[in-house]
């Protein structure tokens, strides 16, 4: 078993 | 109807630090804010974390809500109705980005 984390949207950027 | 991603979108499962971040769970570090998939939408790139990438990779369409509840819970050590509570965040967060539909 693996140890949980909230799932989430870790970060966002603009490509260019 | 089953999830599914929104096939506009180019993702991939970054393998190294998946396996980084799998290390560093297996040490109790704290891999809350750490991406191991990375998905393009609309000119932007955004990073979702291990447990969040696991979801993101099960919403293929073939899979019932159930079904992916039963996967996690399996996999991850988490009560049933802390991980009920956040799968339902997480999908209608991705629903609502579009990135994953009802098909």
């Amino acid at each position: 078993m693996k140890r949980y984390t909230k799932p989430q949207v870790v970060g966002s950027s603009n490509v260019h | 109807m089953n999830l599914q991603r929104n096939p506009e979108i180019v993702w991939r499962i970054e393998k190294r630090r998946e396996a980084d971040v799998l290390a560093a769970m297996e040490r109790g570090e704290d891999v809350s804010e750490h991406g191991t998939v990375i998905l393009i939408a609309n000119g932007m790139m955004h990073q979702l974390n291990f447990v969040g990438g696991r979801i993101w990779a099960l919403c293929d369409g073939s899979r019932s809500d159930e079904e992916l509840f039963a996967l996690l819970s399996g996999e991850f050590q988490v009560e049933a109705a802390e991980l009920a509570a956040d799968l339902t965040e997480f999908i209608n967060d991705l629903t609502n980005r579009e990135w994953l539909r009802r098909g």
